[in-house]
């Protein structure tokens, strides 16, 4: 079942198209990453599924109700994460998550123990009646996370909710996401962080200048720019490498010789390190190192944007 | 419940803030203070002179000279100095000099008062006092020419008085205390208009507004709670004011406070419309801050917050007081408390209310247009 189905969205500020004829399918029990840098209209596309502003042009469902025609109902069902870090600093823990948990109709029992859960789920229940003046930019993070969450939504859109913490409140959080997944939550996910939506995400959304590039699983995308893997072996000396012999090895395409390095060309479908190795070791040549090369997130974004995720 | 929920966060993050309980709570308790004990003299009505000199010189020895003799005898324990002076010309010069206050020259059936101009409080302090006097003579006069019989019983008590006064109002004018907790209360009201501009900032500036509207909530429950969350807290503020002026600095307010906080709820629905509208007008809060205070100690001025207005005798500054709507605010308060008089209420109420629909409006337009 598609949780979320959009359909030729345009918007334009002014001049500028944030949005150009944007078209994408969430379905339910995903987590959905949506990658683009700085400018590609991630944002603005959540801001329109979010009701704060409206498209110009095409259409968005949302468990299969028109925003616009149901907003109330949508509303209801979903939770967001912003990307700042949207809490009051007057109010403690506690009565942050409970204020914006009251905004979507929780009340008395169910807002208290949908509150707690919150809470505790992102790992502050025993933090909860202080103020989040003094707490961590982790803490801050996961409490932000937490208010969108007590009413228990059927889908969350997180907008980088891992900015600017340390290495261990990230893995809390990613942690948070996988088991809000797993609790039966579909998940949008934006980021600028490729080895994030690498470890979480079931299916990655390219965005780039208003519209998707590249749509696919991890490995999906990994294909789409490239058919082959590459292994750079380091030895004492090339006097001994046969190329021909090499070059016999099924699924090599091509071999580079750079002073004391071999880079070793192969068809990604075929499997031929161990090959390629004892090929080393009878010939008596001693290898000092060995790294394999396989497209990763990042090759595919730039090969696909032409620029960095964090440009 | 939406409207309940988010008015309460408003009042409780309002009353929790340091900086808005010491403006608008210390502070004004603190002015009050001040300012009534330090200004009691401008207010309370009296004021210590000195010795009186009044010389005078008897140029006939009738009726009225010996009615003077026992007037000054019966001022005796009053601060008055009656000096005889027999040369008519030497207690001109004295006068002239400052040496006395006034010279009196007493003749068959009338009196030439001669005083200073340069000294001329003193001068009128002696005029008033040699009128009574006059004042006292003819009277006796009159009644002698047609009931002598009852001037007898008239002079044979010393302490006859002329003239009954009756009190009508016991407390008809404001001591600088009475002064100082209206105009101080009503002017740190006004001030509540920063902490609505702020709670209006903030939301755009912590994104906690932008969170709000992912909520199902609608953009006319945000603005009325807003609104309403910082009339409450302010009446919370205004209340322990008014309870501290009352009660432990003893101002008076009058015996109808319904009617008075009537007036100051206006007030604050006024100031917190007027904050509000700031807020989503101005979108840095450093220059929305700045404008109101600006603003407010103007109309604060022109409303006598600082000092009662007509002191300064400007016909001018008395006309362009009508533009401030703490003016009006302040003299429906006084005339309730101090004169039982209840015709500038609807004014003030009216003023107060129509201008805090206004700005709601223009808040309520711009907020339709825009996310904070």
């Amino acid at each position: 079942m598609e949780v979320v189905k959009i359909d030729g969205l345009v918007k334009r500020f002014g001049d500028t198209v944030a949005l150009d004829n944007l078209s994408l399918n969430v379905k339910e029990g995903e987590i959905y990453g949506l990658l683009g840098p700085n400018g590609a209209g991630k944002t603005t596309a959540i801001n329109i599924m979010c009701g704060l502003i409206t498209a110009d042009r095409g259409q968005i469902c949302i468990f299969g109700k028109d925003i616009y025609k149901e907003p109330d109902f949508i509303k209801n069902n979903i939770g967001v994460v912003p990307q700042e870090i949207a809490i009051y600093e007057d109010l403690s823990a506690y009565e942050n998550v409970s204020f914006f948990a009251s905004l979507y109709g929780l009340r008395g029992k169910a807002l208290k123990e949908g509150s707690e859960m919150a809470l505790e789920f992102v790992g502050l229940d025993d933090r909860a009646y202080e103020k989040p003046a003094g707490f961590s930019g982790g803490m801050k993070r996961r409490l932000n996370i937490a208010c969108s969450i007590a009413h228990r939504p059927k889908l969350i859109i997180m907008d980088e909710p891992t900015v600017g913490i340390d290495p261990q409140s990230r893995n809390h959080i990613l942690e948070s996401v996988k088991k809000l997944n797993e609790s039966g939550s579909t998940i949008i996910y934006t980021t600028h962080y490729m080895e994030e939506a690498e470890a979480i995400c079931t299916r990655i959304a390219i965005m780039d200048y208003g519209k998707i590039v590249a749509e696919g699983s991890k490995d999906e995308l990994e294909r789409i720019v490239t058919d082959v893997n590459s292994v750079i072996i380091t030895v004492d000396s090339m006097d001994a490498i046969d190329k021909d012999k090499l070059l016999n090895i099924n699924g090599i395409r091509n071999i580079e010789i750079r002073e004391n390095t071999i880079k070793i060309t192969s068809s990604k479908e075929i499997e031929n390190l161990d090959k390629i190795i004892t090929y080393f070791i009878s010939s008596h040549i001693p290898i000092r190192h060995v790294e394999a090369q396989t497209p990763n997130l990042e090759t595919v974004f730039l090969t696909l944007t032409g620029r960095k995720l964090r440009d | 419940m939406n409207v309940f929920y988010i008015m309460l966060k408003e009042i409780k993050t309002i009353l929790r803030s340091k900086s808005t309980v010491v403006m608008l709570i210390l502070l004004p308790i603190m002015l009050m203070t001040i300012l009534g004990f330090a200004l009691s003299g401008t207010f309370d009505g009296t004021s210590d002179f000195g010795e009186v000199n009044i010389a005078y010189c008897c140029n006939d020895q009738g009726a009225m000279s010996q009615a003077f003799d026992k007037f000054i005898k019966s001022q005796e324990n009053a601060n008055i100095k009656f000096i005889e002076e027999p040369n008519i010309n030497k207690g001109i010069n004295a006068v002239k000099n400052a040496q006395y206050t006034t010279f009196l020259v007493i003749g068959q059936d009338n009196l030439v008062l001669y005083k200073n101009s340069i000294d001329n409080t003193y001068s009128q302090i002696a005029q008033a006092i040699l009128s009574a006097f006059v004042d006292s003579y003819n009277t006796k006069s009159a009644i002698a020419m047609n009931n002598p019989a009852a001037l007898e019983s008239i002079t044979s008590d010393p302490n006859y008085d002329f003239v009954d006064t009756v009190s009508l109002n016991k407390k008809k004018q404001p001591s600088s205390i009475d002064y100082y907790a209206v105009s101080m209360l009503t002017l740190i009201i006004m001030y509540s208009s920063i902490t609505a501009a702020t709670t209006i900032s903030s939301e755009r500036n912590r994104k906690t507004g932008t969170r709000m509207l992912t909520a199902p909530v609608k953009k006319y429950e945000i603005l009325l709670a807003k609104f309403l969350g910082i009339i409450v807290a302010a009446l919370v503020q205004s209340l322990i004011v008014f309870i501290f002026s009352k009660y432990i600095l003893g101002a008076y307010w009058g015996n109808d406070i319904i009617s008075t906080f009537a007036i100051i709820t206006s007030e604050i629905s006024f100031a917190s419309a007027l904050g509000v509208s700031v807020g989503f007008i101005v979108k840095n809060i450093n220059a929305a801050e700045g404008l109101l205070q600006s603003f407010i100690p103007f109309i604060a001025f022109l409303g006598g917050a600082y000092v009662p207005l007509s002191i300064m005798n400007s016909n001018a500054i008395m006309q362009l007081s009508n533009i401030s709507p703490l003016k009006w605010t302040n003299n429906a308060i006084f005339q309730i408390a101090f004169a039982n008089d209840y015709s500038a209420m609807p004014k003030a109420l009216a003023i107060n209310l129509i201008l805090a629909a206004g700005l709601i409006f223009i808040s309520a337009h711009i907020f339709k247009k825009e996310a904070f």
